[in-house]
């Protein structure tokens, strides 16, 4: 027999294929870009200034080198890998998050706070379910409404997604659907538009 | 509309030894506005306001919101000239703040309806060198969710007042708002929630003898 | 999630771009290719915890090595490269820790409870599955669940053809066998 005509064999393959244990924890991905991002690769440094936006270096007067060191320090914890406080907060509270996983008690991090005056980044998930599009962006006041700069990923299941590190506070966004219409997340709370007249919605990114 | 920029622009600022001010006020980014009009006024508006010494950034992304979401030029020249009037009022609001970061919470606040008193409120709570944009943040959510703004202040300065840390104070705005979602009232969201923060922070005569010179004493 | 995307789907500029160090097209790499790579790792470490921990390593090391990536190469199956041998790393430590080995403790067939529902018939192929020697099991996993060429899966595990074909011969034999009973229970 055939391995494709094999119906057991089949039937193993499409049940562990559809696996339901496998989802990912969006926390987990999170973590995996923090650890990916906290050595420099060995092509240089330029390497750190990626596409994600950074918080800005208020209140910095020091030399060139100090601020590049705490720069890579908040590069380093900025995203985070292992303080619990740092998990990735969901912009949509219903999207589920499987395993529901808490992460490993590792070294304690300084915050970046201590070193930059402001908090650091929140890995923050960014959740529409639109199997119908053919390319979703997330715009906010974060990337300054460009569409360009933060795709959305689509998941087998027509879910897309992104996970962006974010400072703490009150975001206002929207997504971009297929180059050219702004819907709201239909899963958070209306931000109101008094200016263009086409509502957002708004997260509050805190580290929990 | 934080105190974001491009990373590109970062390096650039760190390799040129930038100095504080510098750091705060990078050149805003080319602005993609296709009719040149709008973008002139726009660019003159920013120019202004960086003369001022605001932060430019939220500004280039009031733009460019009005651009993503496909809005005339004069309505975008309108939500620029005003964001830059709230960035402005709201500066003289939280005196001593300086940060980019604060002053923008505070002219998001405005436009939510925050009243300029509320604004004046927090930044007093808190010590001049502790950052108020979470409760700034939180206020501003409240307030848009319907809550009267005189309660909002209250709960959220009691807060400030008892010790509460940035993320206890967004906490309680990321549950009001859930709250309000699950059809729960506003107020009653509000007060409930206030409660329960509340609870987990030291009694008012620990949290006065260990709080930091300058915090108001809780009421 | 019922159908393996086609490894066609990731956008070929991705892998370039992350090469390039665009952290942004490695975010995207990491958001199409995790699903696929956790089930791969979970089905071969047997629980969530270590097959998180293997796919972490591996994208770690993706992201440090990918100046070595050629631009005219496939990203999957040097993915599943590294991913494969970070799956076979762990289970060695866990093996020589003691701590936890694969799927836990394995009853006989005969004591098994009777699979008369999905939930059982997964429960009996994990059961299965982690009964073949790990070599079997990832030839497997990677033909029939991950719908992998052979010449593919050569690259990935540094096998030859021949010796492949027969991990996956015997991999199906023990299943079929063990297996056809629960589907004709059913």
């Amino acid at each position: 027999m055939s391995d494709g005509q094999d119906v057991v064999i089949r039937r193993v393959a499409e049940t562990l294929r559809s696996a339901p244990e496998a989802v990912p924890d969006p926390r987990a991905v999170a973590r995996l870009l923090s650890a990916a991002w906290e050595t420099p690769r060995p092509t240089g440094i330029r390497r750190w200034f990626g596409a994600w936006r950074m918080p800005a270096l208020s209140g910095l007067g020091a030399s060139a080198v100090a601020a590049a060191a705490l720069l890579m320090g908040f590069v380093v914890r900025g995203a985070v890998r292992e303080r619990p406080s740092q998990e990735p907060a969901m912009a949509t509270g219903e999207f589920p998050v499987p395993g529901g996983g808490t992460p490993s008690a590792g070294v304690p991090v300084v915050p970046a706070a201590a070193v930059t005056g402001e908090a650091a980044l929140v890995p923050t998930q960014f959740v529409l379910d639109r199997p119908d599009a053919h390319a979703v962006a997330l715009v906010g006041d974060f990337n300054d409404w460009q569409g360009g700069e933060t795709p959305l990923t689509r998941l087998e299941s027509g879910v897309w997604t992104a996970t962006v590190p974010l400072p703490p506070g009150r975001h206002v966004y929207a997504f971009l659907v297929d180059g050219t219409l702004v819907v709201a997340d239909p899963r958070a709370p209306k931000s109101g538009d008094a200016d263009y007249g086409r509502e957002g919605s708004v997260v509050m990114v805190f580290a929990r | 509309m934080r105190q974001l920029r491009s990373a590109t622009t970062i390096a650039a600022l760190v390799l040129a030894s930038a100095t504080a001010a510098a750091a705060q006020q990078p050149r805003p980014v080319a602005l993609s506005i296709a009719d040149a009009r709008t973008r002139q006024a726009v660019e003159r508006e920013i120019a202004r306001a960086e003369a001022r010494g605001l932060p430019t950034q939220p500004l280039v992304a009031k733009a460019m919101e009005g651009v993503t979401k496909q809005a005339s030029g004069e309505r975008i020249q309108a939500a620029v000239a005003s964001l830059a009037k709230r960035l402005e009022q709201a500066r003289v609001l939280l005196a001593p703040s300086t940060s980019a970061a604060e002053i923008a919470s505070g002219a998001d606040a405005l436009a939510a309806g925050v009243p300029g008193a509320a604004l004046k409120q927090i930044r007093a709570a808190w010590p001049a060198d502790r950052s108020v944009v979470m409760p700034l943040d939180v206020m501003t959510e409240l307030v848009a969710r319907g809550i009267p703004a005189k309660h909002a202040l209250e709960q959220i300065t009691a807060l400030m007042s008892r010790g509460a840390t940035p993320a206890q104070i967004a906490s309680l705005g990321s549950s009001v708002n859930a709250d309000v979602a699950a059809g729960l009232a506003p107020d009653a969201a509000l007060e409930v929630r206030a409660r329960g923060v509340m609870s987990l922070l030291p009694s008012p005569a620990a949290a006065a003898s260990s709080a930091p010179a300058g915090v108001r004493p809780p009421r | 999630m019922s159908e393996t995307p086609p490894g066609s789907s990731i956008d070929p500029t991705l892998p370039l771009r992350a090469k390039a160090g665009d952290r942004q097209a490695f975010a995207q790499l990491v958001d199409v290719m995790y699903p696929r790579s956790l089930r791969f790792a979970l089905h071969m470490v047997g629980n969530r915890e270590d097959a998180e921990e293997a796919v972490q390593d591996a994208f770690v090391r993706v992201w440090h090595n990918l100046h070595r990536f050629r631009d005219d190469a496939r990203f999957e199956p040097w993915l599943f490269r590294i991913l494969a041998n970070r799956c076979r790393s762990l289970m060695e430590k866990r093996r020589r820790h003691q701590a936890v080995v694969q799927y836990g403790d394995v009853p006989e067939r005969g004591s098994a409870p009777r699979a008369s529902d999905d939930r059982d018939w997964t429960e009996e192929i994990h059961r299965v599955l982690a009964t073949l020697p790990a070599e079997q099991r990832e030839a497997f996993l990677l033909r029939h669940v991950e719908d992998m060429a052979y010449e593919d899966i050569a690259a990935i595990t540094g096998v030859g053809l021949s010796a492949l074909r027969m991990r996956v011969k015997r991999a199906c034999d023990v299943l079929r066998a063990r297996l056809s009973e629960v589907i004709r229970d059913e």
